[in-house]
């Protein structure tokens, strides 16, 4: 909603007067707001005077009803005492109401005043149903006075605000004045505490910097011309919410709408305008919710109790009743939830059905609410709230289970079936529900081959003898009901995922029932992000149930911690989320900042040179915890050029680690495996026989984690074309038709192609950079096509290990020996001299590093073996590894650190 | 300065008071009157709506609980007549009960004018 702005009265310059009459064109309010021959304005007297005034005028009001509602009280007695006069004789009676004397007179007096209360009380209640339908003519001039339609805490809080002013000695009355004031209600504190802010903090800084924060605006005991404009903001704020007062929550978006400066305050608390017209809404909902709780319960009284109908048509139903649970009598007790949000499913399934008597299915995948819908009909047609076709009708809900478990006779299940379908038809007024209709497909009992369940149905519903409304799956649909008699049958009605707005409406409408069971309070931005994070990690499930289910773990899981104000906020909802999906989600903190900005220095305690590799991929992880990167595509995707030996694999393995968690976060699948078209069912499944697919298998059982493509250059091109896709649209559909999310993957290639080239450009002494260009664009060109390197974020080239890296290496890897050997009790250290006996041994410009765990395998490994099975070690003892694979023993002595 | 505003208060006080006082007899014979006369209008159709007496004229001819016989409808026939007729009874009652109470309100001020200037000499009477 556009803020709106009062126009001055161009006639007498806004001063409403001129030559001492009023203006003609504003009327004397200087100021208006011209609509729809609708003329707003606000006039109502600010001033010490008139508050005291109507202060005055509210309490003795106050004292009169009170009075007023004794006066019924002494009515009662009165007549009591004229009944006792005549020993409650009618003639008598009678006669003494026809005899003047006093005790009649205080009778009627009294019941004058009881009249008076009641025109007390009912007036103002007409009078505001009056305003409301004048408000909507568009057609009639009309003048509306802002101040006519503040309910009574409003105008309060208006008064209370020009109090504060002059308490303050600040003038005029400013916006700042007004929030301070609203700020203390009790409405405005339920929706900042739904914002997650504490309104005191908020109190105390405005309270403080009041006088710097409305400035010097010449002092006058009026209001400002914002202060106005915020209370014509909350006009409209009050229409558009179909309100007939303006309630506090009106001002605070009138104040938040009409003024950049309170904008720039809330928005230093996150808080922008549209979450608070969120959070209004959301207790808007609530009141709409009660309010068509209590209509339905009042409407409950006219259904009927038992199963048959207001005209006595139906009959009893034994045998369905036996396999069924009726919704409308469980509406009727208030058993089902009110639906929200669904109001246009609900109504699409009514005018299919009434349009031509049709059969009805619901079609959607599982969690999406299908039987929120069939709840939401069953409500309607409890309370009548329906076409006539659905009037005095019951929805029934029958139990395949049921109705097949025990069956067991030749012949039985069909005959439960028919009796069922024959009291439906007979009855008239049933309207049957099956959930899961696909699961009558193929079902008849044993020794009756041939006609099965659902194609009984089928012709039942074609007869038009029943009205069915079902629910099945996308899957099911297509797999069993689609080109069937029974799916013919039916109309398809599409339930759809709910969008950002209805799941946050769902959740809201739900969030009742989870705080009271929890404990717990939820803020607005918590739901927001609850419906974020489920929208984007938990892939293999639907909305809203996925969200509602989340919101109730983040309920347990904040209602377990030791925190005393068990506030549900967006960042305990990110920790959740990390915990399940190991993905890190939660705002960074400072030392995880650190961390990252050190991110090259931590990979390089696993990883020796290549630091041009290191630097891209530390990039890509800052990249993708900043959440910059595109959502709709994996995290990042890089190809791994190099010879073999160098650290490919390990720095995959690293960024698996840093970024998931853990190292067994990978997915790792070997190309060489996949060099034929054949193999392409192995990787996404087929419907024939091999099932899912080893890939889209493994990402949807681990969508959060490193995917490794080793030795990519040795797969198929039709393979390769495959996740071409992936990198670029960041989804997979398998063999089986189910979309698999690549979104949360980090894909990594590796390719020894180009080796040859890259190890002799680096004999020349080129660097890297000197020939990347030449080794992409010409020497891999007929491996790898254009296009599929271009989907690569990156292209990194691994050199070729150096004999000074290939030492540092050695060290990494006699560490792990040495964490081995300590976890035995034992100590061990090589010498300086021994550990570089071991590089040169190790060093192979061809293979890389590889070669080197071979020799620390065969000497060191071996050597230790053979020392330690000869018992010649004990705990404590230190083992030092020496040049030409000598070991000596330090014996431990003493108890002091080490065994020195 | 105080004292002037509660003089003020005050006065502003009692021309509300004579303004409402005024006002009543009209408020009760205009808006009251239609506001109760929706009220009664309203029970009617509740009346109505819980007698479901539309239904039942609908269905006078379609047999009850699926009875789809000649005895059957010719039972379901009888049953539907004496069920109307004393449904007609009791609907005829409550219509018979809210236009009294309409008629009430319309009567009340002219029978409590008429009480308090009947017996208004009496009261200082021992």
């Amino acid at each position: 909603m556009e803020a709106v702005k009062f126009q001055t009265c161009e006639t007498c310059g806004g001063q409403g007067k001129i030559d001492g009459h009023n203006c003609g064109t504003c009327r004397g309010h200087g100021s208006f707001y011209f609509y729809d021959n609708n003329f707003v304005y606000w006039d109502k007297p600010l001033s010490y005077a008139h508050i005291f005034i109507r202060e005055f005028k509210r309490t003795t009001n106050l004292i009169v009803n009170g009075l007023l509602i004794v006066s019924i009280f002494l009515a009662i007695i009165v007549f009591f005492a004229i009944l006792n006069l005549v020993e409650v004789d009618p003639t008598r009676l009678w006669e003494f109401l026809n005899t003047p004397n006093k005790y009649n007179f205080y009778l009627w007096f009294l019941i004058m005043l009881n009249m008076g209360m009641y025109y007390r009380l009912a007036k103002p209640a007409m009078r505001e149903d009056k305003r409301w339908k004048v408000l909507k003519d568009t057609e009639t001039f009309t003048k509306h006075n802002i101040a006519d339609n503040l309910n009574n805490e409003s105008a309060n809080i208006l008064d209370k605000t020009w109090l504060y002013a002059r308490y303050k000695k600040v003038f005029p009355a400013s916006v700042w004045h007004l929030l301070y004031m609203l700020l203390g209600d009790k409405d405005i504190r339920v929706v900042l505490a739904r914002l997650g802010i504490g309104a005191d903090n908020l109190k105390k800084e405005i309270d403080e910097k009041l006088a710097t924060l409305v400035g010097d605006q010449g002092g006058k005991k009026e209001l400002t011309e914002n202060f106005k404009e915020s209370l014509l903001n909350a006009y409209f704020h009050m229409r558009d919410r179909q309100s007939r007062y303006i309630a506090e929550v009106d001002l605070l978006a009138g104040v938040v709408m009409a003024s950049q400066e309170i904008r720039n305050f809330f928005y230093d608390f996150d808080i922008d305008e549209e979450k608070i017209n969120n959070v209004i809404t959301w207790v808007n909902i609530n009141k709409e919710l009660t309010g068509r709780s209590k209509r339905f319960r009042s409407r409950s009284f006219y259904k009927p109790k038992g199963g048959i109908n207001r005209s006595y048509t139906a009959i009893a139903t034994p045998v369905l009743d036996s396999f069924s649970d009726d919704l409308t009598m469980m509406a009727r007790s208030g058993y089902l939830p009110l639906t929200i949000a669904r109001e246009k499913e609900i109504n699409e399934v009514i005018t299919t059905v009434e349009s031509s008597l049709a059969s009805v299915i619901l079609v959607g995948p599982p969690g999406i609410g299908k039987g929120r819908v069939i709840e939401g009909i069953a409500n309607r047609m409890m309370a009548e709230e329906v076409p006539e076709l659905f009037q005095d009708k019951r929805l029934v809900s029958a139990s395949l289970p049921f109705l097949i478990s025990g069956a067991s006779e030749t012949g039985k299940l069909e005959e439960r079936f028919l009796a069922i379908l024959n009291e439906v038809a007979v009855s008239g007024n049933i309207i049957l529900y099956i959930e899961n209709i696909h699961q009558l497909v193929g079902i008849s009992s044993q020794g009756t081959e041939g006609v099965d369940l659902a194609e009984v149905l089928s012709s039942e519903i074609r007869k038009r003898n029943v009205i069915v409304l079902a629910t099945t799956s996308h899957k099911d649909y297509v797999q069993t009901l689609e080109g069937s008699a029974l799916g013919q049958a039916l109309k398809k009605v599409n339930v759809n995922e709910p969008d950002k707005n209805q799941t946050i409406k769902i959740m809201e409408s739900h969030v009742g029932s989870v705080e009271g069971k929890h404990k717990v309070y939820f803020t607005y931005n918590a739901l927001e992000k609850i419906y974020e994070l489920s929208d984007r990690y938990m892939p293999d499930r639907y909305l809203p149930s996925k969200a509602i289910d989340l919101m109730d773990e983040a309920a347990i899981f904040v209602s377990k911690t030791k925190r005393p104000d068990k506030l549900v906020r967006e960042e305990d909802v990110a920790i959740l989320v990390s915990q399940k999906t190991n993905i890190p989600l939660t705002q960074v903190t400072v030392q995880e900042s650190a961390k990252l900005m050190n991110l090259e220095e931590e990979i390089h305690q696993r990883i020796v040179g290549q630091e041009k590799a290191v630097k891209h991929v530390s990039a890509a992880l800052r990249r993708a915890r900043a959440e910059l990167r595109d959502n709709k595509r994996p995290i990042v995707n890089l190809l791994f050029l190099g010879p073999t030996g160098v650290g490919k694999t390990e720095l995959a393995k690293t960024v698996a680690e840093k970024y998931f968690g853990d190292e067994k976060n990978m997915i790792r699948l070997d190309m060489s495996e996949y060099q034929n078209q054949a193999s392409l069912p192995r990787l996404i499944g087929s419907t024939q026989g091999a099932g899912a697919g080893l890939l889209t298998e493994a990402v949807r059982q681990k969508p959060f984690a490193l995917l490794l493509l080793d030795e990519i250059e040795k797969a198929h091109p039709d393979i390769l074309n495959i996740f071409l896709q992936v990198m670029e649209d960041g989804r997979l559909t398998d063999a089986l038709g189910r979309t698999v999310d690549f979104t949360n993957l980090i894909i990594v290639a590796t390719s020894n192609a180009g080796t040859k080239f890259i190890q002799d450009q680096i004999n020349l002494g080129k660097d890297v950079d000197e020939f990347q260009d030449k080794l992409i664009k010409e020497e891999i060109r007929d491996i790898f096509r254009p296009e599929f390197i271009n989907r690569f974020d990156g292209t990194i080239v691994f050199r070729p290990l150096t004999a000074e890296e290939i030492y540092k290496i050695a060290g990494f890897m006699l560490k792990k020996v040495k964490v081995r050997l300590e976890e035995k009790g034992i100590f061990f250290e090589v010498t300086d001299a021994a550990q570089r006996e071991l590089a040169i041994a190790g060093f192979d410009p061809v293979f890389g590093a590889r070669p080197l765990r071979r020799v620390i395998q065969e000497r060191v490994d071996n050597a230790l073996a053979e020392f330690l099975l000869g018992g010649k070690v004990g705990r404590r003892d230190v083992i030092v590894y020496d040049v030409g694979g000598k070991l000596t023993i330090k014996k431990a002595q003493g108890y002091r650190q080490k065994g020195y | 300065m105080t004292k002037n505003i509660v003089i003020q208060a005050i006065k502003s006080l009692v021309l509300d008071w004579v303004g409402e006082i005024l006002y009543f007899p009209i408020w009760w014979y205009t808006l009251g009157l239609k506001r109760i006369f929706l009220f009664v209008w309203n029970s009617i159709k509740n009346a109505n709506r819980n007698l479901a007496l539309g239904l039942m004229f609908k269905h006078m001819f379609s047999p009850m609980f699926g009875q789809y016989d000649k005895q059957g409808r010719a039972i379901s026939f009888f049953m539907r007549f004496i069920l109307i007729i004393f449904r007609l009874i009791a609907f005829v009652f409550m219509l018979i009960f809210y236009i009294i109470v309409l008629i009430f309100w319309i009567c009340l001020p002219i029978l409590v004018t008429w009480g308090l200037i009947t017996n208004f000499t009496e009261i200082w009477k021992q």
